[in-house]
């Protein structure tokens, strides 16, 4: 008897089990490229991640985001991101290897949604909607490559295989491709009353043809494009305060840059094309009140922009030094920032020349230049001689009584204003008395934890008054 | 009921007479070479299962047919078989087996004698190692195994690297496959109680390898639990208690030494140019340039805080362990129960580890052929508590108080985005593993002579659960996680074997059919922005922001593997086998891989001719063989990722991107390997020892190939290039003194080997003729993997030297290695290998009567330009140069004027390239020492004990380096300039390794 049971049981073993089934392959948490491009829910996705990847170009990288002021003439670069402009922006650097892949990144997710669109199950009217959409984030990216890089590669479908053999196309054409891509898309895309807060519609491509045409030359129709945008109906410039801080002090253009304001439904802003989205602590919307600056998702502009205002102090005559600001403060000192891209004197002085006092950007909310002191201790003991703040246009500081702030490159301390430690900034990095509840240590002074210095507000990709401003180049 | 019972009973009696049947012999065993009795020794009807074992004075009674023959047995002597012929008195004495000839090795699927290996199979020694303080098995092996290499651990309850020969893959797993009584484990060895281990046997070979082929590549490691024994029941207690301190003993500076620290960045303002900067300048003050408003008082003078944070964190270590087995047998069932407990408290707060574990392994022979039986066991480990991160805590000022006026912890008491290093240790923390094992099998005699089926199914299940809150996360808003995971495998193996001997040709063969399931599931639940903290992760719903995450996946094998062994007339030596491999990971034209082996041996001490006089023994091995090293899952496939990525409004969207591209022709490495082998006693026994050379290559190594990333896709997982592993491992043992009271025998051991990277992507695309190296990531034609490239430093420039322009003095100075006059990226260079030269272990025991006395020594050493590791610093005078604290062996070495022999660069400016220095990781090092005593035998019978034994035990005690930080030897990872994985030793910046002392006793009884 055993011997039967034991045959039997070497029998079962030896023929009892399908290979191919027992071996067969089959991912329990992800989904595989073969079954993820048929549904709309799939294609909604596909989009979506173009969304995301344009807003970690523009706005969702520690210091690359910064590229786009670093090195220009608005802003000067000090320690730690001291310019070293032959390393900075040499073919292995961090700058020239991050947009490239990103913005290919970007392409090439897009070649995948439209590449297989028609094997997909959407309806016709879907597959053109779909292309429509992937096709401007495509010709979005090689604009933004031909603007940065000139000739680039041009790839148009999905790549299946690997391939190496690229050779860089004329700036012409890859500026042709991107107008041939957007103008696909400014006939398919909807009207901006009929899209959500963030998505791309007629005007968002509109906007962006009247910069390609003017860039290629093409003039009458980048005036044309424009036109488009300035009639639309739904958009105007906002002229009034409005949104969710109107009560306070401040002026419509302060508005513009409050938390909420910026989209249309959410916010009743008018002027707002394409605003990019971004939602503290939630799945998906990038910002993030927990993370230190080596978690690169939020956009970190208030942590460059602002002031370091801690590391300003004032020395008496007696020897004693104290700073007068308890940094960092969500306040109008700028929040948590280190100003390491701080105005150079083009941008801080230049280019208010002759309307200094009426600009609206120029104004004591949108560019401040006084700082009241938030130092309890420093005003209670030396209030009665400096006042409540101090004035940058007019320090006019008591006899005897000098300033020290920190260290300029970590050599030399520096003593000439604005520096680092303290200049004017532009509001629109921070906000002020504003920022999310879970980023203040302490919310009765506005005392923020060390892991702030990001702007909280959603960031426009276009504005209204970029299309007035690219007609204006051309009349 | 009642009849069936008394049915039963009269059952066993008859069983009982039937083995009473026969001769009954008494006699008495003793050592050949000194006469002791012998306690324990096995003796067994050969052919039967009826045994007994020798009692304390070597005497055994036992009852066999006048016509048997008697075996005699005991680890480390030669089994000796005796006829009875009709005799009722026999004595017998047992010889040493220096070579341990008759020792039973495990080889994959089944056992084999010492003396028919052909492979290079290695028995570990971890008896000599039962009285160290290694909470883990793995520490046992360290630098006792040629070829074995077994880093240190650094934090309680750790697990070591281990890994067999050299590194034979770039990208592809690298850990060396664990067989637990037969089944894969792929636990973590810290869930295993190292007391109830008898036996680890490493298969360091291909030929010996391939048995498990496709997953075999990086060597296999075989552990065997302990079995009961039939005889008198032993019961075993012992217990010890260890204290650890760091092997190097260090802490942060003090204020003064901060103070002079600080001084010292800022050299060129507080010294004067004139002195060279070695005389203080009377113009400087310290405190006009501290950078934060809390370091100076309203007086602008520095304050007189001096707290000392270390302290606060750090504490002596201690090791507790309690261990119980119960052990014993009688015919047709034998068993084997334990417990033991460690309590773990390492050197720094929180770093605890506290286990429980529970054994019982059965054998039961159910019918004379029908063997059945379980090794199980269940362990319960606990790493509850965090603790801080050890470089924020060294990096705390003493300037810096933690609290503030009210008494409250001030959360970044430096002013910088450092914590303070009280939130990291103050939080809630539950981190338990639990794992399950059990190993069920069965063995039937078939009625072929010779021929025998078993079924192993094994089965591994664990529970991770780790739970977390603390309040200061989330900007002291709180935050809490709950994360469970699960894993299950099983392993069933049907095993045919047969073995039979045909005048002088033994045979024996093997076929396994077998398959495994693996399956992983985790559910994390994360809770932040608390209004309430104090429900922490039990009430995860009172939290403002909510977020949930779940993982899985599962994977298959399935295999066949048949082997042949042969042996003629005792001298000539055949293994064969070949393995057929299926994983469910490899790509879908690659599902299976086919792997052989063929080794042969030839005792040549046996021959006729062979008559060398100080020869005693001498057997000659080769072999070859292949194995395999498995894909990662899913690594073929074409991957989308997707989250919740994109907010349009205030609603969430989900992003998908593909991510990876597919690849149908992905497959297994494959390492071919041959290897040729000496074993030898030389000497009337005086030395013992065995020689291996071996020569591996493996081709189609995985790895991510870059690909532009125009496509999209900044590399695909793909199979290129080949790397050569060469080494000599040898391993000698001699008596020097073997006496009845006294003994001493020492073993040494040393391995070496190199690596080399053959060949890579194929691709010369500068057209010189030669491959090219692919220097992005790090691995270059003819160099190991291990390659360093980088600049090359000579010391320190300073004042005075001639210092090109762009350097200053105290920077480094870099090599003009490609000599064109300056100093650019054209100067790196392939500097040297992380990996070691040599590994060598020395063993020396000594016995006095009952006093026992070992102690091993350890060393690594790189050779030439081998075994280097990175130990860099650098400091120009900057915000963060002034504030953050070092530790004070570390500060002491920076160079400043003042102290012309540092090593580190401190400097006024940074130079134009800031290179990395490297150092040597050699080392000599006292890794362990026991003393122990066993009590007199008459003694302990007055109070009915079998054994006890007292010891002490020192590990660690001192180590020889030039090593400069915590330790030499402990493995710490960083990213070198090309963000590629390397290897260095314990600097400033990692951990301590533990200097330890215990105090301990064995009772038997």
């Amino acid at each position: 008897m055993k011997k039967y049971i034991t045959l039997f049981l070497i029998a079962f073993m030896a023929f009892g089990c399908n290979e191919d089934s027992f071996l067969k392959e089959t991912p329990l948490d992800f989904m595989s490229g073969n079954n993820s491009y048929s549904t709309k829910a799939d294609y909604d996705a596909s989009i979506t991640e173009l969304y995301y990847l344009t807003r970690k170009e523009f706005f969702g990288d520690y210091n690359r985001s910064m590229d786009f002021i670093y090195g220009t003439d608005l802003m000067m670069a000090s320690d730690p991101l001291k310019a070293n402009l032959s390393s900075d922006y040499n073919p292995t650097s961090g700058i020239a290897k991050f947009h490239w892949e990103t913005l290919y990144l970007l392409v090439a997710q897009s070649n995948v949604a439209i590449s297989r669109l028609p094997e997909s199950n959407l309806t016709d009217a879907q597959k053109v909607e779909y292309e429509a959409k992937a096709r401007f984030f495509r010709g979005f990216a090689y604009r933004t490559l031909a603007y940065l890089y000139g000739g680039v590669p041009l790839q148009l479908e999905e790549v299946k295989s690997p391939k190496t053999d690229y050779v860089r196309d004329t700036k012409e054409n890859v500026l042709a491709q991107a107008i041939k891509d957007v103008e696909f898309a400014s006939e398919h895309l909807s009207d901006i009353t009929d899209v959500r807060d963030g998505e791309i519609s007629l005007p968002v491509a509109y906007t962006l043809l009247s910069e390609l045409y003017l860039a290629t030359g093409e003039n009458q129709k980048a005036i044309d494009a424009a036109t488009k945008v300035i009639n639309n109906p739904a958009l105007s410039l906002m002229k009034d305060r409005f949104g969710s801080r109107k009560a306070e002090n401040g002026d419509v253009y302060w508005d513009l840059f409050r938390i909420n304001n910026q989209n249309r439904i959410e916010g009743g802003n008018k002027e707002g094309i394409w605003v990019i989205q971004e939602e503290a602590d939630v799945p998906g919307g990038a910002a993030n009140t927990s993370d230190y600056f080596w978690y690169t998702t939020s956009f970190w502009m208030e942590r460059f922009c602002a002031p370091q205002t801690g590391l300003f102090k004032l020395v008496m005559p007696d020897g004693t030094n104290l700073s007068p600001f308890s940094w960092p403060i969500g306040d109008y000192t700028g929040g948590r920032g280190i100003g390491t891209l701080y105005a150079t004197n083009h941008f801080y002085r230049t280019i208010w020349d002759g309307d200094f006092k009426n600009d609206i950007r120029n104004s004591i909310y949108n560019y401040p230049r006084k700082f009241k002191f938030n130092n309890p201790d420093f005003v209670k003991k030396y209030g009665s001689l400096f006042g409540d703040s101090i004035d940058l246009e007019n320090p006019n500081l008591p006899a005897g009584v000098k300033i020290i702030s920190g260290y300029d490159g970590g050599i030399t301390p520096s003593n000439s204003l604005p520096n680092r430690f303290l200049c004017g900034y532009q509001t629109k990095c921070t906000t002020p008395y504003n920022h999310p509840a879970a980023q203040y240590l302490d919310k009765k002074t506005y005392l923020l934890s060390g892991t702030a210095g990001k702007t909280y507000t959603d960031q426009y990709m276009f504005r209204l008054p970029e299309a007035y401003l690219l007609r204006a180049e051309l009349i | 009921m009642r009849t069936k019972f008394l049915f039963l009973l009269m059952l066993c009696m008859c069983a009982v007479t039937a083995f009473g049947q026969g001769h009954k012999i008494t006699g008495t065993v003793v050592s050949a070479t000194d006469s002791e009795s012998f306690i324990g020794v096995s003796v067994v009807v050969k052919g039967t299962t009826n045994g007994v074992i020798t009692d304390l004075n070597g005497e055994f009674t036992i009852t066999a047919p006048a016509n048997s023959t008697l075996v005699f047995s005991y680890v480390g002597y030669k089994t000796k078989e005796v006829k009875v012929n009709g005799q009722t008195k026999l004595n017998v004495s047992l010889d040493e087996d220096s070579q341990m000839l008759d020792a039973i090795v495990v080889v994959g699927y089944g056992t084999a004698k010492k003396s028919d290996l052909t492979g290079a199979v290695v028995s570990a020694n971890i008896k000599d190692f039962e009285k160290s303080p290694n909470t883990n098995l793995m520490q046992s092996l360290q630098g006792t195994v040629p070829g074995l290499n077994i880093g240190q651990i650094t934090n309680a309850g750790g697990t070591p690297s281990i890994s067999i020969r050299g590194k034979n893959t770039i990208s592809g797993n690298t850990s060396v496959l664990i067989v637990l009584d037969g089944i894969i484990f792929t636990g973590d060895m810290s869930s295993i109680n190292p007391a109830d281990i008898a036996s680890v046997d490493i298969l360091k070979d291909a030929s010996a390898t391939a048995v498990y082929g496709a997953q075999a590549a990086n060597g296999v490691m075989l552990i065997t639990s302990k079995k009961g024994a039939n005889g008198k029941a032993k019961i075993n207690f012992s217990s010890s208690y260890t204290t650890q301190t760091p092997t190097n003993n260090m802490s942060p500076m003090n204020r003064t030494q901060l103070l002079q620290w600080d001084k010292d960045v800022l050299w060129h303002d507080a010294y004067t140019e004139e002195s060279g900067y070695t005389k203080e300048n009377p113009a400087f003050d310290l405190a006009k340039r501290m950078p934060d408003a809390y370091m100076t008082n309203e007086q602008g003078n520095i304050v007189d805080s001096d707290y000392n944070w270390w302290d606060n964190f750090t504490r002596t270590g201690s090791i507790l362990e309690n261990k119980l087995s119960i052990s014993g047998g009688n015919d047709g069932l034998s068993y084997m129960m334990s417990v033991g407990n460690t309590t773990q408290k390492n050197f720094l707060l929180n770093d605890d580890f506290k286990r429980n574990t529970i054994r019982i392994n059965l054998d039961a022979q159910p019918r004379s052929w029908w063997k059945a039986g379980v090794q199980a066991f269940g362990s319960f480990s606990n790493r509850d508590g965090q603790e801080t991160w050890l470089p924020y805590l060294i990096k705390q000022t003493p300037l810096a108080q933690p609290y503030d006026e009210d008494g409250n912890l001030i959360s970044f008491p430096m002013h910088t985005a450092v914590e303070t290093p009280f939130h990291g240790s103050m939080v809630d923390d539950y981190d338990r593993s639990n794992s399950f094992f059990a190993n069920i099998y069965s063995e039937f005699t078939l009625p072929v002579k010779g021929l025998t089926y078993r079924f192993n199914f094994g089965n591994n299940y664990r529970i991770g659960e780790h739970n977390f809150a603390s309040k200061y996360t989330n900007n002291e808003n709180g935050g809490a996680y709950k994360n469970h995971s699960t894993y299950y495998d099983y392993t069933f193996d049907n095993i045919l074997s047969y073995t039979n001997t045909f005048g002088k040709h033994d045979l024996s063969a093997t076929f396994v059919y077998g398959a495994t399931r693996r399956k992983y599931m985790y559910t994390s639940a994360t809770a932040n922005v608390f209004p309430r903290m104090a429900l922490g992760y039990n009430s995860l719903e009172l939290a403002d922001k909510q977020l949930t995450s779940s993982d899985a996946w599962k994977e298959s094998t399935l295999y066949q593997m048949v082997r042949a062994n042969y042996k003629y007339n005792n001298r000539y030596l055949v293994t064969a086998t070949i393995r057929r491999d299926g994983y469910s990971g490899f790509a879908a034209n690659h599902k299976f891989g086919t792997f052989p082996s063929i080794a042969l041996g030839w005792i040549a001490s046996e021959e006729e001719f062979f008559k060398i006089p100080w020869i005693d023994y001498l057997k000659v091995r080769g072999g070859y063989g292949m194995s395999g090293n498995q894909t990662n899952r899913y690594a073929s496939l074409a991957t989308v990722a997707s989250e919740i990525g994109y907010i349009f409004g205030q609603s969430g969207a989900l992003r998908q991107e593909l991510s990876s591209m597919q690849n149908s022709d992905l497959k297994w490495e494959r390492t071919e390997g041959i290897n040729f082998g000496l074993d030898f006693t030389l000497f009337n026994s005086f030395l013992t020892g065995s020689l291996e050379i071996y020569q591996t290559t493996t081709h189609d190594l995985l790895y991510k190939v870059a690909i532009p990333s125009i496509t999209g896709f900044t590399s695909i997982q793909s199979n290129v290039g080949q790397i050569q592993n060469k080494g000599v491992e040898l391993n000698l043992t001699s008596h020097n003194i073997t006496k009845k009271d006294f003994e001493w025998s020492t073993t040494f051991n040393i391995s070496s080997n190199s690596n080399k990277v053959k060949s890579l992507t194929g691709i010369d695309s500068n057209g010189d003729g030669k491959e090219d190296d692919m220097t992005a990531s790090s691995l270059f034609i003819g160099e190991s993997l291990g390659a360093i490239y980088d600049y090359k430093v000579d010391g320190i420039y300073q004042i005075g030297d001639d210092i090109p322009e762009g350097y200053h003095p105290g920077n480094y100075r870099i090599v003009d290695v490609y000599a064109d006059g300056k100093i650019d990226e054209k100067d790196r260079s392939v500097i040297g290998t992380t990996d070691p030269k040599y590994r060598m272990g020395l063993m020396n025991k000594f016995r006095y009567k009952n006093f026992n006395l070992s102690f091993f020594f350890n060393s690594v050493l790189g050779g030439k330009n081998g075994y280097l590791g990175q130990n860099t610093s650098s400091v120009i005078p900057n915000d963060n140069a002034i504030r953050e604290n070092h530790l004070s062996e570390e500060a002491d070495l920076f160079w400043s004027p003042r102290n012309t022999d540092g090593i580190y660069s401190r400097s006024w400016a940074a130079g134009a390239i800031t290179p990395n220095r490297y150092e040597k990781r050699d080392f000599v090092r006292l890794q362990d020492v026991s003393f122990g005593y066993d009590l007199p035998k008459n003694v302990l019978s007055r109070i009915g004990l079998d054994g006890v034994n007292i010891y002490v035990n020192a590990k660690n005690l001192f180590t020889i380096s030039g090593w400069h930080g915590w330790d030499p030897e402990a493995d710490n990872t960083y990213q070198d300039v090309n963000g590629n994985n390397r290897v260095t030793g314990s600097g400033y910046a990692h951990r301590p390794v533990m200097k330890s002392f215990t105090a301990g006793i064995n009772i038997l009884f």
